[in-house]
């Protein structure tokens, strides 16, 4: 049986792929990208909401395998979250760069004296309305605040989110749970409304 | 017992609602979600709220990607 040398990658696994893409051998790295490629990007597209940034994001997460596949350890994770983990470790980097863009950018607007009344009680009213939420997601326990943010931030199912923590199905389920109560109640506690 | 009390449905539902307005569900559990919705519309609203709430993460974006360690693993 002749089999071509595309079709031979294609019958290896995962961690024999990162083997040789460690020795060097970019038609492995391909392969890797042919299985994972698509799943990173839509996790990429949800993390970053437009499809430049989600394109530059999964280049840069392959690019990470390329320069690290030495480091993977088949103990600690299968290559797909190994991948994920990569992806959206680069994609919060990313918008940290980018929510801190935004605060320079409203310091500088705040300093800017031609705001209208109007638009000042605004700007004041959300600010008021994030330093609740802020406080809300503060009294979350930490390991609640994680489930949540892989879920809506990162984009992992909760399957997945299991698969990245190590945890009972029911538990990532029960954490989602009790985080969404808790912020709830911390707004019905003090009669407000979810800001919205 | 009550058929209230032994509906499958309703408890796959209420198993996966957080999930779904989390948007963290495959995409075949969130079509049996949406599914649900169609025919017991009155559950809109629960899920509506859940999302309120969910969705309160785009306010202070920064804070919880500050939470978030670099490593899942």
């Amino acid at each position: 049986v002749v089999v071509s040398k595309k079709g031979q990658y294609l019958l290896l696994a995962d961690e024999d792929l990162i083997s040789l893409t460690d020795g060097g051998d970019t038609q492995a790295l391909a392969a890797l990208y042919d299985r994972h490629g698509r799943v990173a990007y839509s996790l990429a597209y949800r993390m970053m909401g437009e499809r430049q940034a989600a394109e530059d994001l999964v280049q840069e997460a392959f690019l990470k395998v390329w320069r690290a596949a030495g480091s993977y350890r088949v103990e600690r994770a299968s290559v797909r979250t190994w991948i994920l983990s990569i992806l959206n470790n680069r994609g919060i980097d990313m918008l940290r760069s980018s929510a801190s863009r935004r605060r320079t950018q409203d310091r500088v607007e705040a300093q800017t004296p031609s705001s209208q009344p109007s638009e000042a009680f605004a700007e004041t009213w959300r600010n008021s309305q994030r330093e609740q939420v802020r406080e809300a997601l503060r009294g979350l326990p930490q390991e609640q605040l994680k489930v949540l943010e892989l879920a809506y931030f990162s984009g992992y199912t909760h399957k997945e989110i299991a698969e990245l923590l190590d945890l009972p199905l029911g538990t990532v389920k029960g954490r989602m749970r009790l985080g969404l109560k808790k912020i709830r109640e911390y707004f019905d506690s003090r009669g407000m409304a979810v800001p919205g | 017992m009550s058929d209230e009390r032994h509906n499958p449905g309703r408890e796959r539902f209420d198993d996966l609602k957080e999930a779904y307005a989390l948007g963290a569900l495959s995409e075949e559990e969130r079509q049996e979600v949406e599914d649900y919705l169609m025919t017991h519309p009155e559950l809109r609203a629960e899920v509506d709220d859940l999302k309120s709430v969910a969705n309160l993460r785009w306010f202070v974006c920064g804070v919880v990607i500050r939470a978030v360690p670099h490593s899942v693993s």
